[in-house]
């Protein structure tokens, strides 16, 4: 026998694909059930698919009973005692106090809040600046100044050595603060124009990478002195001002990566 | 964190168990064990065994759970992979744990006393004498005891991957693609297993209804 049933979509359904789909008839997102109502409308004209049909429902409900009546494991109660026993002796419970940190990350951590740090007092500076570019205040030297950039070209030392020396003995170089004997000068305009005295480059805490340095440029700011003191760099006898004028090292991603005082004398 | 909430996701259980909390792996034991019992009962056709590789599938989720890898599958399918492996193992190591048509009556006896506990303690009656309805509600009406008798010995007789398709796919509902996840096997070698597995239960429960001696068990019953 091979029936053909119009379902209500139009697309007619014989016995052999009734049967091909009679299994997954109940299986949402397959092809049967997207044609039940096809199937059904078959069944009910086809004797032979009508019996197909409640067999295999009569066997479906059979199979959940089976699978409903299966479930309960006799031992359960036992097996997750015994379960929990193994469970305390291979599981430790870690809390994140304890979870231990690498080295690289914790320094990762403070570095980024010294960068953190370091933008902000930039910004300062660099909106202290802009005020000061007002014609009646020409007071601070920044990134653009032109004046700053006869300290790198004229250097003995590019950024990157200054700094890199720097690294290699860090406490020299803070103690040279005091002692100006690294003076250099900054111009060369003649002894009309201000002489500049510099320290050597301070590496800042965060900046263990010389390769950061590549490329960087010298920035001349004006700090607070309480702000060179968050440096680590000693401001004691730099005079009674509340501002220090400094060049930085700022890498190419604009983080800053060292710091030099400077000294202008007339 | 209180043990029941079925809403928590079973990663998040996961992670949690992982860093050590004991609540969420009773949780997910709780959530996962029967269908896993379950699985390990039909193929193995004996409730002894279906214990212990349920045992040994949540001890080998204690010991190895980072092998677990969410983007190949569900936790359940991992679950069941363990299961199917361990009762692999067992297979090879004992024959004698292949389901056979004897151990069917295991299976009988632990659903009859699902059925006692349901109505009331008594596996057959109430304690009148009078029979009880093994199946109240109106589907139930459908499948007498005796068919699902039948059924279940048919189930025990199937081959192995069938057995196990018929398994995954219509007692726990599994979809053909996460039971594909867990037999590893393709989605279309599922679903004409799962077919050809269904035709044969029917084709058996056909011969079981005809054979005289079924007819006998029934009226004895």
């Amino acid at each position: 026998m091979n029936r053909e049933s119009e379902s209500l979509e139009g697309e007619p359904m014989n016995c052999l694909e009734f049967r091909e789909l009679l299994h997954e008839l109940d299986r949402p997102g397959t092809r049967g059930a997207a044609q039940l109502d096809t199937a059904m409308a078959h069944a009910e004209g086809c004797g032979d698919c009508g019996v197909l049909l409640v067999e295999e429902e009569s066997l479906g409900f059979a199979l959940q009973k089976i699978a409903q009546e299966t479930t309960r494991m006799p031992g359960a109660s036992r097996v997750e005692a015994e379960l929990l026993k193994a469970f305390r002796q291979e599981v430790k419970p870690v809390s994140l106090e304890t979870i231990p940190m690498r080295p690289g990350m914790r320094w990762g951590v403070i570095a980024l809040g010294i960068a953190a740090a370091m933008l902000l007092v930039l910004g300062t500076v660099i909106y202290q600046r802009n005020l000061a570019k007002a014609p009646d205040a020409p007071a601070v030297d920044a990134v653009t100044n032109p004046s700053a950039k006869p300290v790198d070209s004229q250097s003995p030392q590019s950024p990157v050595s200054a700094a890199q020396n720097s690294n290699a003995n860090p406490t020299a170089n803070r103690v040279a603060v005091n002692a100006p004997t690294t003076t250099k000068p900054t111009s060369a305009a003649g002894a009309a124009e201000p002489t500049e005295y510099a320290t050597a480059f301070v590496p800042l805490p965060y900046a263990d990478d010389p390769a950061a340095l590549e490329g960087g440029s010298v920035v001349r700011v004006t700090l607070a002195r309480s702000v060179l003191e968050s440096y680590g760099l000693p401001a004691e006898g730099l005079g009674a001002g509340d501002r220090v004028t400094a060049d930085m090292i700022v890498s190419e991603d604009g983080t800053p990566q060292a710091i030099r005082l400077v000294s202008v004398a007339d | 964190m209180a043990i029941g909430v079925e809403t928590i996701d079973d990663a998040v259980l996961l992670r949690r168990m992982l860093a050590g909390d004991e609540d969420s792996f009773t949780l997910l034991y709780r959530r996962k064990h029967p269908a896993i019992y379950r699985f390990a009962l039909h193929m193995s056709g004996n409730s002894g065994v279906a214990e212990d590789v349920t045992q040994e599938v949540f001890m080998t989720l204690i010991r190895d759970a980072k092998r677990f890898d969410p983007a190949l599958g569900t936790l359940g399918g991992f679950l069941f992979g363990i299961a199917r492996n361990h009762l692999r193992r067992r297979w090879d190591q004992d024959r004698g744990a292949v389901p056979l048509p004897g151990t069917a009556e295991e299976l009988d006896a632990i659903m009859l006393s699902h059925v006692g506990r349901r109505n009331g303690g008594s596996s057959n009656g109430n304690g009148n004498g009078h029979h009880v309805a093994p199946f109240p509600d109106h589907s139930d009406e459908l499948v007498s005891r005796e068919n699902i008798r039948r059924v279940r010995q048919a189930i025990a007789t199937l081959p192995e991957n069938y057995r196990e398709v018929v398994v995954l796919c219509e007692m726990d509902e599994m979809s053909y693609e996460d039971a594909a996840a867990v037999l590893e096997c393709p989605i279309g070698t599922v679903r004409s297993r799962l077919h050809r597995a269904k035709s044969m239960l029917t084709e058996k429960l056909r011969e079981a209804e005809h054979s005289p001696v079924s007819r006998k068990s029934a009226v004895g019953r």
